[in-house]
C-alpha cells in the first residue's frame, strides 16, 4: 500500500520522473484554471449575472473578506497567494472522493512545497511592505538575544504547517484504506464524509495560518503607516481633537 | 515517509504557476467585474439621485408656477370679464348704430319711393285732371281748359293784394310768364295787356313754356311770383296721401307687433 502518491511513478527518465502527485496536481490546476477561464471569459456587469459568475464572486469575495478579517489590511495583494492556497488544497481534498483520484495534498512533498512557498512568501511580503531593514529588524526584537529563537520559530512554523496538512490528508487516506479492509461497506463511507469536513477545514486552516504569518510580518509596517497618517491628519487639522489609535 | 525534493520543486513551480494563472483568469477578472458593477450601480444611484434632485427642482418650479398662475387667474378673469363687458357694450352700440343706419337708409329709401310714387301719381293725376278738365270744359262750355287757366290767372292778377302789387310795381326786372302749355298770340297779348294795366305799362314780358309747372301759369319778376298751378292742389293731395301712408304704416307696425 502506497501511503504517498510520490511513490506512484508514471514516467521516469534517469533521475527525472513524473509521479502521481505531479499529475494530479496538473489535473487540479486544469480544473481550476479551465473552470475559471470558462466562466470569466463571459463576465457581465449588468444587475443580473449568470449563476456561475455569481458563484465565483461569492468564492472570491469570501476569501477576500477572510483575508481582510485576519490580516486587518488591504486584502487585494494577498488574495492571489492565499486564495490559491485555499482553492488548491480544497479542490485536491474534495476530489479525493472521486474513485481513482489521489489527492496531491496527501504527499509530504506537496505540503512541503506549499509550506516552503509560505516560508518564502512571509519575508517577501514583509520586505515588500517594510523594506529589507525593517523586516530584518523584527528578528532582533525585542533584543538581539532573541535572534536564534526567532529564526527557529520561523523554521518550525513552516515545518509544522507542512506536516499538519500532510498528516491530516495522509491519515485520512490511510484510515480509509485500513477500514476498507476491515469493514468494507458502511464505515468507509462515514470516513469519506468526515474526510470532506477535514479536507475543507484543513484548506481553511492552512490558508489562514499562512495569512497570519504574512500579516505578522507586515503588521509592523502597517502600524507605522497608520500612526504616520494619524499624525499627519492631526497636523493638518490642529483644531480637531486627536483620535485614539485603533491599534 | 520521504520527501522527494524533485517533486517538491515541481510542486513549488506548479503552485506558483497556478497562482499566476488564477490571478490572471480568476481573481483579476472577478474583482474587476465586481468593481465595475459596483461603479455602475453607484453611477446609477448617483444618476437617480441627480434625477430626483432635478425632479424636485422641477416640481418646485412648477408648483411655484402653478401658484403664480392661480394668483393671476383671478386677475385675468376679472380683466377678461371687464374686456368682455366693454366688448359687449361696444358691439351693442355698433349694432344699434347699424340698425339705426339701416333704419335711416330704409326710411330714406322709403321716402324716395314715396316721392317717386307721388311724382308718378302727380303726373298721372295731372294728366287725368287735364283730360277730365278738358272734357268737362268742352262739354259744359265753349271754353278750353287752358283758356280757363288763363282766365283764372288774369282774375288773380287783377285781384292782387296791395302789398304784393306794390312790390311787383317796384320791380324793374323783366317779367317772365311761364306756362305749362303753348299759348297763342291773342292770349299772350291779352296777358301782356293785363300786366301793363295792373303792374307796369312799360314792362317787358317774356313768355316761356316749361313742363316743370305741370299744369298752370306763373308770373315771375324781382323774386315775386303770381300764378295758378295745379301743383297747389296736388301738394294738398300729396299731403293727404302721405297722411294716409303714415296711417297705414302705423297700422302695419302695430299689427306686426
Amino acid at each position: 500500500m502506497n501511503i504517498t502518491p510520490d511513490q506512484t511513478v508514471y514516467w521516469q527518465w534517469e533521475w527525472l520522473h513524473i509521479n502521481a502527485t505531479i499529475v494530479f496536481t496538473w489535473v487540479v490546476m486544469i480544473l481550476l484554471v479551465g473552470g475559471s477561464w470558462l466562466i470569466t471569459r463571459k463576465l457581465t456587469i449588468e444587475a443580473e449575472i449568470p449563476r456561475w459568475q455569481n458563484m465565483l464572486e461569492v468564492v472570491v469575495t469570501t476569501i477576500n473578506d477572510q483575508i481582510r478579517d485576519v490580516s486587518g489590511q488591504d486584502a487585494s495583494r494577498f488574495l492571489p497567494f492565499i486564495g490559491t492556497l485555499f482553492l488548491y488544497i480544497l479542490t485536491s481534498n474534495l476530489l479525493e472522493l472521486i474513485p481513482g483520484f489521489v489527492a496531491p495534498t496527501g504527499s509530504l512533498s506537496t505540503t512541503t512545497a506549499l509550506a516552503i512557498s509560505v516560508f518564502v512568501a512571509v519575508p517577501l511580503f514583509g520586505i515588500a511592505s517594510d523594506g529589507i531593514g525593517g523586516y530584518l529588524k523584527q528578528y532582533v526584537q525585542p533584543t538581539f538575544l532573541m535572534l536564534p529563537f526567532n529564526i527557529i520559530g520561523e523554521l518550525t512554523r513552516t515545518i509544522s504547517l507542512a506536516v499538519r496538512l500532510y498528516g491530516n490528508i495522509m491519515s485520512g487516506t490511510v484510515i480509509v484504506g485500513i477500514l476498507l479492509s476491515l469493514t468494507p461497506f458502511f464505515f468507509p463511507l462515514v470516513m469519506q464524509l468526515l474526510g470532506l469536513i477535514t479536507g475543507t477545514v484543513q484548506a481553511y486552516i492552512f490558508a489562514m495560518l499562512a495569512m497570519v504569518y504574512i500579516a505578522s510580518a507586515t503588521a509592523a509596517h502597517e502600524k507605522a503607516k497608520t500612526n504616520e497618517s494619524n499624525e499627519s491628519a492631526s497636523k493638518d487639522k490642529p483644531e480637531s481633537k486627536p483620535k485614539p489609535n485603533p491599534n | 515517509m520521504e520527501i522527494d525534493w524533485l517533486t517538491v520543486s515541481a510542486q513549488i513551480v506548479n503552485f506558483l504557476v497556478l497562482v499566476w494563472l488564477l490571478k490572471h483568469f480568476l481573481y483579476k477578472p472577478i474583482i474587476d467585474a465586481m468593481d465595475r458593477r459596483e461603479k455602475s450601480i453607484a453611477d446609477n444611484i448617483n444618476e437617480a439621485k441627480a434625477r430626483e434632485h432635478n425632479a424636485q427642482l422641477t416640481t418646485q418650479d412648477y408648483e411655484s408656477k402653478i401658484k403664480a398662475l392661480e394668483h393671476d387667474k383671478a386677475t385675468l378673469l376679472q380683466e377678461a370679464e371687464a374686456a368682455a363687458q366693454q366688448k359687449r357694450v361696444a358691439l351693442e352700440e355698433e349694432a344699434r348704430k347699424d340698425v339705426q343706419q339701416q333704419k335711416s337708409l330704409w326710411q330714406k329709401q322709403l321716402h324716395q319711393e314715396q316721392k317717386n310714387y307721388l311724382d308718378d301719381l302727380s303726373k298721372t293725376t295731372v294728366k287725368a285732371i287735364q283730360d277730365t278738365g278738358r272734357r268737362v270744359f268742352g262739354d259744359l262750355s265753349d271754353s278750353t281748359f287752358e283758356a280757363q287757366i288763363i282766365s283764372i290767372f288774369l282774375k288773380r292778377l287783377r285781384g292782387l293784394d296791395d302789398e304784393l302789387l306794390k312790390n311787383l310795381k317796384g320791380s324793374t326786372d323783366e317779367i317772365h310768364v311761364v306756362t305749362a302749355f303753348e299759348i297763342d298770340s291773342d292770349t299772350k297779348q291779352k296777358i301782356t295787356l293785363a300786366i301793363h294795366e295792373t303792374i307796369n305799362d312799360s314792362a317787358t314780358v317774356n313768355y316761356k313754356v316749361s313742363s316743370d309747372l305741370l299744369c298752370g301759369i306763373s308770373l315771375d319778376t324781382g323774386g315775386y311770383q303770381v300764378g295758378w298751378n295745379i301743383d297747389e292742389y296736388l301738394q294738398k293731395f300729396d299731403q293727404r296721401l302721405l297722411e294716409s301712408f303714415d296711417f297705414n304704416s302705423d297700422y302695419g307696425s302695430k299689427t306686426n307687433v
